[in-house]
Parts: structure tokens; sequence; C-alpha cells
């Protein structure tokens, strides 16, 4: 930026404008100057001018209605009224424009040193104001992309790997975390699940947490045969951490998930414990003795050993609920949090039939629907179960881009062909998820970032019918203005009501009812139902 | 008179003599183009023109130390806010024969 200030000045008396000139000169100022208010807003929009002094009384357009057309789009150029208002004494023109942060009175009997001072010190303020400000923005600028790079090292918010499903939902109180998880097939229907919580926040837990992402591969690489325990990987994150991560610790849970075998071996350092919920066989508390360790970092001289491991069996619905402290740290409007553990509360209501894509979403939602919705830390669950046997539901996920739709829908297609032995139908519903996908899902991703983004599908057979379900992170659906919100909200959308997007009107004349719902604001899941 | 204005100029813009000079004369253009249209806002009993010409004399005045000049453009505005176009005519004639004087 140059030092130059460039001056606009406008006064209808010649001499008055000499006077500026005299006082505001060549190196440390440009001045142009304009003798009305018109030919003065030519110049004004003709280019940028640090400071402009202007004339209250003129003929014509004044200085005051001047200062409002300059106004109405520029807030920030400093303007300081030039006034031979010595009677002003009562502050009549002080008032009309004390409003205005960046506008300054200065009477006409000044000095060239008095001039010269106010316009310097006030055009010093704006530009250093202005850095600040610009140095703020792209410190937010930068700190939204970290948590959109961050979006990277957490599980995909839906997935499926081998025999195992996994959910994630993640929620930055500040754009960036310190919080990880990380599941990784360490052999074939075994997992290593880490979940932990860095101490602290903003962006030094944040770049933490990208440095332990890497450490955790190393893990995997070290122990590529998945011949290790969980204090194995604690141990590594213990040396990863005295190394680098100084005062900091971590609270974590290590957990090897072994669905061949139906059991979990875990150990926790200082880290909430994880919940197993069974359709069958409902809550199972995985550490009844309260078995834990300091958290990592804290002691640099400790050691994890075998002994802290815990065994857990599970039924073969088990679902694996990790979490940090986020959920229960969430606020009503006067500071109170939930009474009891959210996740413990509504776990029975949203997991009654296993793990689907949007059960934590679920779950998320109703808390915050009770009004506890002022996030006070960062809250990330995931969810991990063994992906049911039979052949009534099939999964599917794709990335948000036309690309993958046609196969997804041809995939869909081919199960009901192998169900129901019916050509027609296989075919119409095909069009209608295709028609679903590419005209409301991908409208819905319109200008938003897909990456690492995901749309689930589930195709579910009754034996009157078939559900498929979608579920997407895009916005929420635009229902014709005739639909009653609180009816959408509340769910039941019957279909002779719905009417909005392209592409609706083959849907309707293929699905029997539509059920669409968004859960915590972020994940829409829409059922089409089809009865035979 | 004449002195402590240029004085002033020299005081209050750190000119050299011979740009005061320009400055002061300067100074005299404005306000003989001001008594210009004074006269003919006294002549057409243009109240609001009086007014804005006395504001701009006065404005012009107070910026080169001329204050004399700047009290009776002053008192001249007031009058002309109050109506009182007598007044405004020996005002006017008050601050022609500073112009005058200036000359």
């Amino acid at each position: 930026m140059s030092n130059v200030i460039k001056v606009l000045a406008i006064d209808d008396e010649d001499y008055m404008l000499k006077i500026l000139n005299v006082c505001l000169k060549k190196p440390d100022f440009e001045i142009e100057t304009s003798s009305d208010a018109m030919s003065a807003m030519t110049l004004y929009k003709g280019k940028h001018y640090d400071i402009i002094l202007l004339d209250v009384v003129m003929p014509g357009i004044t200085g005051l209605e001047l200062l409002s057309l300059i106004r109405s789009t520029d807030q920030d150029t400093p303007v300081i009224m030039l006034t031979a208002k010595v009677e002003d004494n009562n502050g009549a023109l002080l008032k009309r424009i004390s409003g205005d942060k960046n506008t300054y009175y200065q009477s006409k009997n000044f000095t060239k040193d008095e001039l010269v001072g106010l316009v310097t010190r006030i055009v010093r303020e704006v530009r250093s104001s202005k850095v600040k400000a610009d140095y703020f923005k792209e410190m937010e600028q930068n700190v939204a992309l970290a948590g959109e790079v961050q979006q990277f090292m957490f599980p995909k918010w839906s997935s499926i790997q081998n025999n195992a499903q996994l959910s994630f939902f993640f929620l930055p109180y500040m754009n960036i975390t310190g919080d990880i998880f990380n599941v990784s097939e360490i052999s074939d229907g075994v997992f290593l699940s880490i979940a932990g919580d860095i101490s602290g926040h903003g962006i030094q837990a944040a770049l933490y947490m990208a440095a332990l992402n890497v450490s955790l591969e190393q893990v995997l690489r070290k122990f590529k045969d998945g011949n290790f325990a969980p204090h194995d990987v604690l141990n590594h994150l213990q040396g990863f951490m005295r190394d680098i991560a100084g005062e900091r610790y971590m609270t974590c849970i290590a957990s090897i998930i072994d669905f061949n075998r139906n059991k979990v071996f875990f150990q926790s350092a200082g880290h909430p414990d994880f919940l197993i919920f069974s359709p069958s066989q409902g809550r199972i508390n995985p550490n009844p003795d309260n078995i834990g360790t300091l958290p990592v970092g804290m002691d640099p001289d400790a050691k994890y050993s075998a002994e802290e491991t815990v065994e857990v069996n599970i039924p073969d619905d088990a679902i694996m609920f990790f979490m940090t402290d986020g959920l229960a740290d969430l606020q009503d409007s006067i500071g109170n949090t939930y009474k009891i553990d959210p996740l413990e509360e509504f776990v029975g209501t949203f997991a009654k039939s296993g793990l689907l894509p949007s059960t934590i979403y679920k779950i998320v939602d109703a808390v915050f629907r009770l009004g506890y919705n002022d996030i006070k830390d960062d809250i990330s669950i995931s969810a991990i179960s063994k992906l049911p046997a039979g052949t009534d539901s099939f999964f599917f996920y794709l990335r948000p881009v036309q690309l993958e739709v046609d196969g997804v829908a041809q995939q869909i297609a081919q199960r009901i062909l192998e169900k129901t032995s019916n050509d027609e139908l296989s075919a119409k519903i095909e069009v209608a998820a295709s028609e679903f996908m590419n005209n409301i899902i991908l409208h819905g991703y319109a200008g938003r970032s897909i990456a690492n983004q995901t749309i689930a599908v589930n195709l579910k057979f009754s034996k009157d019918g078939m559900d498929l379900t979608f579920w997407d992170k895009a916005k929420e659906w635009d229902m014709q203005s005739s639909i009653n919100k609180d009816e959408v909200v509340s769910d039941i959308l019957n279909i002779k009501k719905s009417g909005s997007g392209r592409g609706m009107a083959i849907i309707k004349s293929v699905v029997t009812s539509i059920l669409r719902k968004r859960y915590a604001d972020v994940l829409n899941e829409t059922t089409l139902s089809v009865k035979y | 008179m004449k002195k402590d204005i240029i004085q002033h100029m020299v005081d209050a813009f750190g000119l050299e003599e011979a740009d005061v000079m320009d400055l002061f004369n300067d100074y005299l253009g404005a306000f003989e183009k001001n008594m210009q249209t004074l006269d003919e806002a006294l002549g057409a009993k243009n109240l609001m023109e009086i007014k804005r010409a006395a504001h701009t004399i006065k404005g012009c005045a107070l910026n080169c130390g001329d204050n004399e000049t700047g009290a009776v453009a002053l008192s001249l505005e007031e009058s002309a806010k109050e109506e009182n176009y007598a007044d405004c005519s020996e005002k006017a004639k008050l601050l022609k024969a500073r112009f005058e004087a200036l000359k």
C-alpha cells in the first residue's frame, strides 16, 4: 500500500480549495478537487480516495446530502465535514454525523498543521484497521479451509468396510477440532478404532490432530500384520506426544473390534467409555470395573501395558458408539446441560432397529430439538456395527456426482429384478432413483463442496413392497409453498402433497409415498416407498 | 489589518511571503466574487442567497484569520436567517467597506 494519502476535496468556493491544495501537498498527499457535488461523484466513482474533505454548505446538493449518497454504498471511506458554522455550538451538525464512525467534523479556521495532522491520523487509523481486518479475514478463511481439510482426516459420515458399517457425526465448535477419530480394518473383519480428544482448542489442537493422524498411519504400517494390542497403539501415540506436543495430552480410547469372534479389546487412556447397544439385548456396559489409565502424554514416562486392556464379548447385533464429550456439553438457552448423557438417553430409541446411516444424527437431532443446541465443544460421535446378514437389505454408496448416479440406479434395479423378477417395476424404480438423485439430491449440492462427501442409499424389501432410502448432506429440499412446513418437519409427506423438483412427476408416478426428514440440520433422509 | 492577515497566512499555512501574496489576492478575489453575489441577492431580496453568500464570506475570512470580516459576515448571516432585510443591507455595507479597506 502506498503511503501517499489520496484526497478528494469538495467545496463550492475556489479559495477554500486553494487553501486545501496549499495544505495537502505532494509528496505526502495527492489531492483532487471539485466545486460541486455532481462532478465530485464522478471523481469518487472513478477511483479510490483515502479520505474525502467535504464542505457542508454548498448550492444544489449540499455536503450532507452528498455524504448520504456516498454512505449509501461506502461506509468505510473517512469523510471530514468542513464547516464555517461557527454557530454550531449546540452541536446540531455533530448530532447529524455522530452515528457515522468514519465521518468527522472540522471548522474551517484550521491551520495547515491541524489539517495535515487530522487527515494523517484518520487515514493511518483506517489503514491500520483495514490491515487488521484483512488479517483476521484471511485467518478466518484459513481456519475454515483447515476445517475442510480436517474432514479428510475423519471417517466418511457413512460407509461400509467389508462386513462392518460405520457412521460418523462431526460438528466442530469453531471450524477446526482437536478430536481424533480413526477406524481402520487391520485384518479381515477386525477393526482398530481410535477416538481421542487433544487438550485445548483452536489451531494448536487442530495441528496436533493432523500430526497424530499421520502418526496413526505409522501405527498401521508398523503393525501391518495386524498383530498388536490397544496398549501398543497407546505407547506409539505416547512417544509421539512426548516428542512434539510438549505439555499437551490426549484422552484416547484404543479398541480392537473383532467381528469374527464378537469381541472388543480396548484400553481407555482417560477417555469417556464407549457405549455398546444391542437391539436384542439392550445396553451393555463395556467397562464395569472402570479400568482406565492416564491420558496419553500426561506422564511422558508412563508405559501402557496389556494388563489394563479390557476384553468384552459383544452380541452379533452390537453397535459400538465412540464419542468425545461435546454432546454432553450442549447447553440450552439459559446454560443448562442435558441432565444425563444424551447418547445413553436416546440410543434405545433410535438404534432399536440396528445401525442406520442416520442413527447418530437422529440422536443429536433429538437433543437439539429439546433446546440443547448451544455448542460448547466439538461434537464427534462414531458408530460401528457388523453388517446384518440376509438378502432383504442392500446398501449403496456414491459420491454426489452425476457420473456415479446411473451406476447405482442400475445396481438398485438389478437387486429388484433379482428379488421380484419384475422387469417393469425394476425399470421404473431405476428411473425414479435416477431422477431423485440427479434432480433433487445433486441439485442440493450445487455451490457446496463435495469433498469427502457421500450419498448413502438403502434398498429394503418387505413382504408387501420395498423402501428405497437416500441419505445426503445437501441443502434442505425446497418444498412447494403449498406444502405445510410443519407437516414436513413432523414428517409424513404424502405423495399427493409433494411436488417440488424436476423429475417429481416421474417419481410420483412410480412410488406410493415419500417420507422426508432432516436431522441435526445437516442430514436429509428420504424414503421412497413402493407397495406391491 | 492586511498585515495581520498576511502574517496569519504565514503562520497558519507555512508559506513564503511571495506565495502568501498570491493567497491573499485569491482571498480578495473570493471576497469580491461573493460581494457581487451578495449585492445581487440584496437587489433581489433573496434572503436565502444572502445567507449563503455571507456564510461563504465568513468561511474564507475565518480561514485566513480575517476575524473582523468573519464577525460581520456571521452577523449578516444571522440577520438573513431572521429575515431582517434592512439589517442585511446595513451589514452588507459594512462588509463592502471592509473589502474596500483590504483592497
